[in-house]
């Protein structure tokens, strides 16, 4: 678009800066598309290599018991199990270690210690997931065993740092007067917390138990290191499985196009799962805000 | 001079104003007076174009500075940004200093050189009256009134022939209105200055010619238009006359009670717009939404 | 009541603590000046880390780099090309907001597949920084967004209506106004790069060699960490060093990031 000088006066000249811009904004147009199509870009990917496993015969084994990819039997069930019992696992444990810490540092603490250990549990929260793996193989494996066990743990562990932290945030947004009004009303500080604050927080802590589990079932390295490496069903708490997650770890790298394409199957398997998971626990967040 | 012709703005689904048509001279101070919501300051939005990046604002009609039409679509909004200066309401401070401040617009719009560059911000800055110690000053830590007086400094460093000021003694206290009234004067001798304000004071002080809008059910209009004696004195339309009545003597300017002004149906009676709810408490005077 | 939350409290405390007291004993001994640029021998059981503080620099900075352009373009479609189409700003969020949730194993098995067979780099430290740089570009997005969102729409007006173009408006002083977002955003993806395992092993591999140009493989010191400690037989020592180099940096990365943005940082632990 030509400026038009007006005719009121010496028209100011302008920097005429037009013709770049229209360069630079193409290039974020661009790049800014590519980065928002990342994810459905992958998506298709893994959907692409996986579906192209569905067009062999050893689909059928996909329900079957049985994971052993060198005899052609491509079972998932077991390896579905192996995660979702490690995640339920990990939360249960961490569940009232979480919540109760977070319990311990929103009602029973105050000012500078409660900042303080907030502000710890943050930071352990980040901690990289291989440090408790490490922790898992030199400490609890050669005591327990590699197991289903052991994965629990660890798991757990890891989850605890969140868990804590969301309850936190759920507390912190219940009414203000909550607590005082239970006081007033005669009931002990006790009561008051069971009955009332955990009530009222219920869909916010269960949100984020569901957030928690969804990350639990996409964790892969901590769980491999400690696992185990037998794709059976679980049959006690001692015994060594396979997750989903530990599956690509370990037969990634040499597997033959079957097999590789039947990963790409688990890859998606875990996606979805995650997916299902994260999508519930902000469905549940969203509900206690309304 | 500037011509709006058959200035139509509708937003959010309402008539805003409808077929306005205005004409303001080259040079002094115009001011548009009305109650809120009456498009005043969506009629100064139109006038650099910032209506097009609104997407709930439809603007329709022209308006010619000079013979050409500012809105037609050969015309660039940076050409029109160039000529028509706008102070906003609540100024915002860009980051750095005053002097960063007002030189801004002037390094990244013009092709001024350095030299013409300070020569003009410092014009800017000892026209609206700013101390040269306050030129350093990092400019989140300016006063309200400086940092009007900034906002002044940098739309006038362009050198504007038409300055467009959105309520400008909004929060200022007295002695900072008096200051800006002179400024607004000394402005006014090389360029028309358009105040839209509900400020009776300031525009009894500094106005030319004073238009009057009032809202009607199918959108706003001009109603009257004068010289400022006549309309902020004797005001010839019942519109005018509650607005300015409301303003220098207050509720007790109006009606009594609710049954006077239920039993009038003379065009006097006002509408729905206002309402008094009771006699006994003037303060609660409703203007309907 | 108050004797068991704070029973659990400490519980859990006392055993982050015993942790890390854990890997600053059995590691920290170990740390010298040299077990930095030193070479690995013996597999890894002894000698320094030098090969694998290369990789991880390496992997981190071309990963962040990678990401960053993609990052930064992405949350200025939201903030300025989008601004008009609520619908479609709401789903780029959404796609960004996916991948940062996606589990990191199923991205490194795309990695793999992708840069590591199709396009036959096998394991490379540029496979693994292209696939990281998939995850980082969607987080630092969302980080960039938040930080935008919060100029005030007022600074963009007025500057258009002094006669900047929208480019100049935005270069000189929408994003200085949002630096401090866009600083943490970029200290936030780099602590996930440092701290992600999954997606580097199965892309950039675990080996210790020193890389001679960025499509040998390498390990990065997280993988370095798991690989001692699986696959290396007495690798224990070495591992526990490893880990408290990493836990070090990790942690300092975290305190850099809860002094300049407090809220962002605990938004990501809880996210």
């Amino acid at each position: 678009m030509k400026a038009v000088p007006l005719p009121t006066g010496a028209p100011v000249e302008s920097t005429g800066r037009r013709q770049e811009h229209a360069f630079a904004w193409a290039l974020v147009w661009v790049l800014g598309i590519g980065c928002a199509f990342i994810a459905p870009a992958l998506l298709l990917f893994l959907l692409g290599k996986g579906a192209s496993f569905l067009l062999a015969d050893e689909r059928a084994t996909l329900t079957s018991l049985r994971w052993s990819p060198t005899e052609a039997s491509y079972g998932l069930v077991p390896l579905v199990v192996g995660t979702l019992s490690v995640a339920l696992g990990g939360l249960l444990l961490a569940l009232p270690l979480g919540i109760g810490t977070a319990i311990a540092l929103h009602f029973y603490l105050r000012g500078r210690l409660r900042e303080w250990f907030e502000a710890t549990l943050g930071v352990l929260g980040g901690i990289p997931s291989v440090v408790f793996g490490l922790f898992g193989t030199f400490w609890l494996v050669p005591r327990i065993g590699a197991s289903l066990l052991s994965g629990v743990c660890v798991l757990a562990a890891m989850l605890i740092p969140t868990l804590a932290l969301l309850a936190l945030a759920a507390f912190r947004q219940l009414p203000t007067g909550l607590v005082a009004d239970g006081l007033r009303l005669g009931l002990s500080r006790e009561q008051v917390i069971l009955r009332l604050v955990l009530r009222s927080a219920r869909p916010a802590l269960f949100g984020a138990a569901v957030l928690a589990l969804s990350r639990g079932l996409g964790e892969a390295l901590a769980v491999e290191m400690v696992c185990g490496n037998v794709p059976g069903l679980p049959t006690r708490l001692t015994a060594p499985i396979r997750t989903l997650t530990t599956t690509l770890v370990q037969e990634f790298e040499y597997a033959q196009p079957l097999h590789n394409r039947a990963l790409h199957l688990v890859a998606l398997a875990i996606v979805l799962l995650a997916a299902l998971t994260s999508a519930a626990a902000l469905r549940l967040r969203e509900r206690k805000a309304a | 001079m500037i011509h709006f012709k058959k200035l139509t703005v509708r937003g959010c689904g309402q008539m805003i104003l409808r077929e306005l048509e205005l004409t303001l001279p080259d040079r002094g101070t115009a001011v548009l007076l009305g109650p809120s919501g009456c498009g005043k300051t969506t009629l100064l939005r139109s006038a650099i174009r910032e209506d097009e990046d609104d997407p709930d604002l439809e603007v329709s009609g022209t308006i010619e500075l000079n013979g050409v039409d500012l809105r037609a679509k050969f015309v660039s909004p940076l050409a029109v940004r160039q000529k028509i200066g706008l102070i906003p309401q609540r100024p915002v401070a860009f980051p750095g200093t005053t002097w960063d401040n007002v030189t801004f617009a002037l390094k990244h719009t013009t092709r001024l050189s350095k030299q013409e560059i300070e020569l003009r911000a410092r014009a800017a800055l000892e026209e609206v009256g700013l101390e040269e110690e306050v030129w350093k000053r990092e400019a989140d830590c300016l006063s309200g009134g400086q940092l009007k007086r900034v906002a002044i400094a940098r739309a006038i460093a362009l050198e504007p022939e038409v300055l467009l000021m959105d309520e400008p003694s909004n929060g200022l206290d007295p002695l900072a209105v008096v200051r800006l009234e002179r400024l607004i004067v000394r402005l006014s001798e090389h360029r028309l200055v358009v105040l839209v304000t509900h400020d009776l004071h300031l525009t009894r002080r500094v106005a030319n010619v004073v238009h009057f809008l009032w809202p009607f059910p199918d959108g706003c209009r001009v109603v009257e238009s004068g010289a400022p004696e006549k309309i902020l004195e004797v005001p010839a339309r019942p519109e005018t006359k509650l607005f300015v009545q409301a303003a220098w003597e207050g509720a007790a300017a109006l009606y009594e009670s609710d049954d006077e002004l239920e039993d009038c149906e003379a065009e006097e009676c006002m509408p729905r717009r206002m309402r008094l709810v009771h006699e006994s408490n003037p303060r609660e005077l409703l203007p309907e939404e | 009541m108050k004797f068991a939350v704070f029973s659990s409290a400490a519980f859990v405390f006392v055993l982050f603590a015993l942790m890390l007291l854990d890997i600053l004993v059995r590691g920290g001994a170990e740390l010298t000046p040299q077990y930095f640029t030193g070479a690995v021998s013996d597999g890894g059981r002894s000698g320094g880390i030098g090969p694998v503080v290369v990789s991880t620099l390496l992997v981190v900075l071309m990963a962040t780099a990678f990401a960053l352009p993609l990052a930064v373009a992405g949350a200025l479609l939201c903030t300025e090309l989008l601004v008009h189409r609520p619908a479609s700003r709401q789903l780029v969020r959404r796609s960004f907001e996916i991948l940062v949730s996606a589990p990191s194993v199923a991205v490194g098995l795309i990695g793999w597949s992708l840069f590591g067979q199709v396009f036959g780099f096998g394991f490379s430290l540029f496979s693994g920084a292209a696939t990281l740089a998939f995850m980082l570009a969607p987080l630092m997005a969302l980080a960039f967004l938040n930080g935008l969102e919060a100029v005030p729409q007022a600074l963009r007006s007025q500057s258009l209506a002094l006669g900047l173009t929208r480019w100049d408006t935005l270069v000189y002083l929408v994003l200085p106004a949002a630096r401090p977002a866009l600083v943490a955003g970029v200290m936030l993806a780099v602590g996930r790069a440092l701290a992600e395992t999954a997606v580097l092993v199965l892309t950039s591999g675990v080996t210790t060699r020193m890389p001679e140009d960025i499509f040998d493989p390498g390990a990065t010191l997280a993988v370095h960490v798991y690989n001692l400690a699986h696959n290396v037989p007495g690798g224990e020592s070495r591992a526990y060093a490893a880990a408290f180099a990493l836990v070090v940096v990790n942690i300092g990365v975290q305190l850099l990031l809860t002094r300049w943005k407090p809220r962002l940082a605990n938004q990501e632990a809880t996210s």
